[in-house]
Formats: structure tokens, C-alpha cells, sequence
């Protein structure tokens, strides 16, 4: 990696669950970027964010917030955190949640809440419709819509969120790419987003940063830049599949030839084929390296 | 003071819920011994009232802290979790919730013991206060029970049926100990009120650990 500064640095860090372990010599989240995890269910993404925001405390390691920042009450301020579980409640309002999080964190800007749910249309202008919806009667794409707009109320220095695209529409999560790209842009260096996804095409305009895991271990990371440098998308005709296939990182036959991806230092080895090859997205890199790497049976 | 009432009034499912607990329950229970009286005997209401009040506690509970220490809803604490304030929140919400209810007992027991010397033209028929104290003592320790079950069981149906199991156990229980043991009455009320302490203490350990217990293994 390039010589820049972290915002998290991760050493040793293990936690066993039966049948699955959490296991991560070492990572490192860069500071002022937006940092995506990818990987599969159950790949650990989860319990990593359970452990970095301290909602989970029985591990092994250790976890260097901001540079050695020690004081936990000041960490849990800084970090904005996002789960996929209930996370509020079931029986507070969405205003109690505004409520709520100004007794929970000095930080939380109660007027800032109220426009954020008026702007993620989860609330109507004051007036328009006084009722309000309790948590557990909310679709899961409007609680996650409250869950952002409780995080983006307050003034962090890290957003951690957990799958915040998956139970989103399109337009909003359009709408979180650009409040994320707002947010590190405001931060002018200072403030960062680690965020995990399934949707990598959706979001892969606002990662700088991407990890991917599997079975509790991070198998890949780096830039998307150096990622796309490292990596390339290769396709062919299909009587050069059983050859390249030995070659490519990953590998796929379809009727008309194959397709997959290769690693650039491996690329000499496919002269005298007639393959293409281009730069490949995020997405595609994502699912050679998790492909190449899961128990999943293709 | 005012930190110690917004954590309470944080797992308030309503804003209504404060006029519930602080103006119509009171004053709903005014009325029925005060209107009661002109229905029932007096010492009908006085052995009443208690059993009333752990019935509409549990209620209350089941709408404000029901079944939030409950196996697995660790995850509906999460946003407290992942505040330093947390913990200490939950605590105070916890405590306050006892000394307010504690209050409502002495009201309880203040309002009953003035309104029967009243009835009684100042004099005290001292069996039937005894009696009532009993009710009260043995209702203010089975509610601190019925309540510690329904904040760590999160099913409505087995909420319901603590309640109900529990709700006729007050004059059973000093009828009991009255006829079997020949008991004083007044050590009756000190042995409730101490496992009525007991109880409380317990409880409120027993559901901290609990929110403790979220941060490890869920």
C-alpha cells in the first residue's frame, strides 16, 4: 500500500464462533478515503463490524483507533456504525430515535435528523402527516433509511456501516453514494467510510478502498486503481478455453468461447491466443477473487 | 434529575405513554377507590387496590420495557450498544422505573390508610390495615417478579399468562400463611417487603448483566 495514514489499524484480530473463525493478521483502513468489505454471507463482514464498533467485545487482538486514540467514549463518538440487525427499538418512533440519540452521543444534531428524514423521504414536511410509523412497522429499505439518517446526524470522523445498500431502491442508493462522496469530501481528509456491500456495481463509484474476505480471512485488497492494474478481464474463443482456463485467476465457459479474469503478471502466458482483454469493473474482480476462493460449489 | 427521566421516557413507545403513567393511571386508580366506595365495602377495595396495581404494572411493562433483556433481541439494543451512554442509560431508565413505582405504592398505602381512619371516624380497625398491608407488601414483591419475567421473555402469551397466574396469588398467599403458620401479619408485610427488596435489587443486576452479556456472544 501506498505510505498513507489509517484510521484503523487491525493486528491479530481473532474471533471464533462454532464452525467459524475471524482471523485478520493485520489491516489497515485508510484515512479519507471510502473503504468497501466484500464478501460472501458468512464471510465475517458482520462480525468485523461488530468488533470495530464495540458492540462486540469478546476478541482477541487489537484495534488502533485514529491513531492511537485510547479514550473509548471519545471512539464510540467518532465512529458513525450501521448494522443489518434491528439496531433500534421496535417500539420507539422515529422522532423517539432522534430523541434517543441526543441522550447517546454529545455529537447528535437533532434539527440535522429531522432534515435528513425529510430528505431521504422517510418523513413528510411538519404537518403533512403527523402520525408516525413505530420501527417494526417500517419496510426494512426505511429502517435502514433512519439508521442513516442517526449516523449522518452526528458529526463523526468514520461511517462503519453494514450493508446500508442491500435493502435500498436504486434511487436511494444513488442518493448514499452521494452522501458518502459529500461526507469524505466535507471530512477534507479527516473523515472516512468502511462500509460492506453485496451491491459492488451500485457502489462502486464511491469506493476508493476495497477488501474482500472470505471464510474470516481478507484474501484481497488494495485500490480499486491498483486492483484494476493488477487484475484483467480476459475473454477468448473456446478452442483456447482449456489452455487459458490453467491460466486465469477465474474461469468461466459458455457456448460461445470463456471469459474470466487474469493476473496482469500472468497475462504473457495467453501469447498466441486470440483472447481481448479490457480493464475490468470492481465487480468482476470481486467475484473471481471470492469464486477462487469459497467452498461454494460452481 | 432530568437526565434520569429522558433515559425512562426513551422506551416510551409513545409520547402519550408519559400521560398514561403519570396522569391516568393515578388518577384512574383515585377513582376506583374513591368511586369504588360506592359500590363496595371498604375493605373489599382496600384488598382490590394492590391486585389492580400489579395488574396495570404489568401491562404498562409489557409496553415499555417487554421482553428487551429477552435471548437474541441483543441486536434491538444495538444503537444504545454502540454509544459509551449506553449502559448507563438502560440503568438509569431501569432505576427509575422502580422508584417511580415505589412512590406509587406509598401513595397507594398513604391514600388507603388516611381514607379508612377517615371511614372508621379516626379509629383504626387495625385488622383490616394489617391485612391491607399484606396485599400491598405480597403484590409490590409478585409485580417485581411478574415484571423481571416479562422483560427478559419477549412473547406476549406467556407475558399475559405471568400476569394472570400471579394476580390472584396475593390474597392466596395471606390466607395461607395467615391459617397454616398462625403468622403475625406484621412479619408477613417485613418478609415481603425484604424479598421485595431482594427482588428489585436482583432483577435490576440480573437485566444489566444481561445488556452486559450483548456485547459478548449474541
Amino acid at each position: 500500500m501506498m505510505n498513507i495514514e489509517s484510521i484503523l489499524t487491525m493486528r491479530n484480530l481473532k474471533k471464533k464462533f462454532k464452525g467459524f473463525a475471524l482471523d485478520i493478521p493485520e489491516l489497515i483502513i485508510p484515512k479519507g478515503f471510502s473503504t468497501a468489505l466484500i464478501g460472501e454471507n458468512g464471510a465475517g463482514k458482520s462480525t468485523l463490524f461488530h468488533l470495530i464498533s464495540g458492540t462486540r467485545l469478546d476478541y482477541t487482538g487489537e484495534i488502533d483507533y485514529f491513531q492511537g486514540e485510547k479514550d473509548e467514549k471519545k471512539i464510540r463518538e467518532l465512529i458513525g456504525y450501521t448494522s443489518t440487525s434491528g439496531y433500534f427499538m421496535p417500539n420507539w418512533s422515529i422522532s423517539q430515535v432522534g430523541n434517543v440519540g441526543a441522550l447517546l452521543f454529545d455529537n447528535f444534531d437533532e434539527e440535522r435528523y429531522q432534515a435528513l428524514l425529510q430528505e431521504l423521504a422517510v418523513k413528510e414536511p411538519e404537518g403533512k402527516n403527523k402520525k408516525e410509523k413505530r420501527i417494526s412497522k417500517l419496510s426494512d429499505g426505511m429502517r435502514m433509511k433512519v439508521m442513516l439518517a442517526s449516523v449522518f446526524a452526528r458529526d463523526t470522523r468514520m461511517l462503519l456501516l453494514d450493508e446500508p445498500a442491500s435493502p435500498l431502491d436504486p434511487l436511494m442508493r444513488d442518493k448514499l453514494c452521494a452522501m458518502i462522496r459529500e461526507y469524505i469530501h466535507q471530512g477534507a481528509g479527516e473523515k472516512s467510510a468502511f462500509f460492506s456491500t453485496h451491491n459492488i456495481a451500485d457502489m462502486e463509484n464511491v469506493t476508493d478502498y476495497a477488501i474482500i474476505m472470505e471464510k474470516g480471512q481478507v484474501v484481497e485488497q488494495g485500490f480499486v486503481e491498483e486492483l484494476k492494474e493488477k487484475y484483467v478481464a480476459v475473454k477468448g474463443e473456446s478452442g483456447d478455453a482449456e489452455k487459458a482456463s490453467r491460466i486465469l485467476f477465474s474461469f468461466q465457459q459458455n457456448s460461445f468461447g470463456f471469459e474470466g479474469i487474469c493476473l496482469a503478471k500472468e497475462l504473457d502466458k495467453l501469447a498466441g491466443m486470440d483472447v481481448a482483454t479490457e480493464v475490468p469493473t470492481l465487480s468482476q474482480i470481486s467475484v473471481a477473487v471470492m469464486k477462487h476462493y469459497t467452498s461454494l460449489q460452481s | 434529575m432530568k437526565k434520569y427521566l429522558q433515559s425512562y421516557h426513551a422506551f416510551f413507545p409513545r409520547s402519550y405513554m408519559k400521560w398514561i403513567i403519570y396522569l391516568v393511571y393515578p388518577a384512574s386508580m383515585f377513582a376506583l377507590f374513591f368511586g369504588g366506595q360506592l359500590l363496595f365495602d371498604m375493605m373489599v377495595l382496600m384488598l382490590m387496590m394492590p391486585t389492580v396495581m400489579l395488574a396495570v404494572e404489568c401491562m404498562i411493562d409489557m409496553f415499555v420495557f417487554s421482553g428487551f433483556a429477552a435471548k437474541g433481541n441483543a441486536g434491538r439494543m444495538e444503537y444504545m450498544m454502540a454509544s459509551a451512554k449506553g449502559r448507563g442509560m438502560v440503568n438509569r431508565a431501569l432505576a427509575v422505573d422502580w422508584i417511580r413505582r415505589l412512590l406509587y405504592l406509598l401513595v397507594l398505602a398513604a391514600v388507603v390508610y388516611v381514607a379508612s381512619l377517615a371511614k372508621q371516624g379516626g379509629e383504626l380497625d387495625e385488622m383490616l390495615i394489617k391485612l391491607f398491608f399484606c396485599v400491598l407488601t405480597s403484590a409490590a414483591f409478585l409485580m417485581s417478579v411478574a415484571l423481571w419475567i416479562i422483560r427478559v421473555i419477549d412473547n406476549r402469551a406467556v407475558q399475559y399468562g405471568v400476569m394472570y397466574m400471579l394476580l390472584s396469588l396475593p390474597a392466596w398467599v395471606i390466607m395461607l400463611l395467615t391459617k397454616q403458620f398462625e403468622m403475625d401479619m406484621k412479619w408477613i408485610c417485613l418478609v415481603f417487603i425484604v424479598l421485595f427488596v431482594i427482588s428489585v435489587a436482583g432483577q435490576i443486576w440480573f437485566l444489566m448483566k444481561k445488556v452486559k452479556e450483548g456485547y459478548y456472544d449474541a
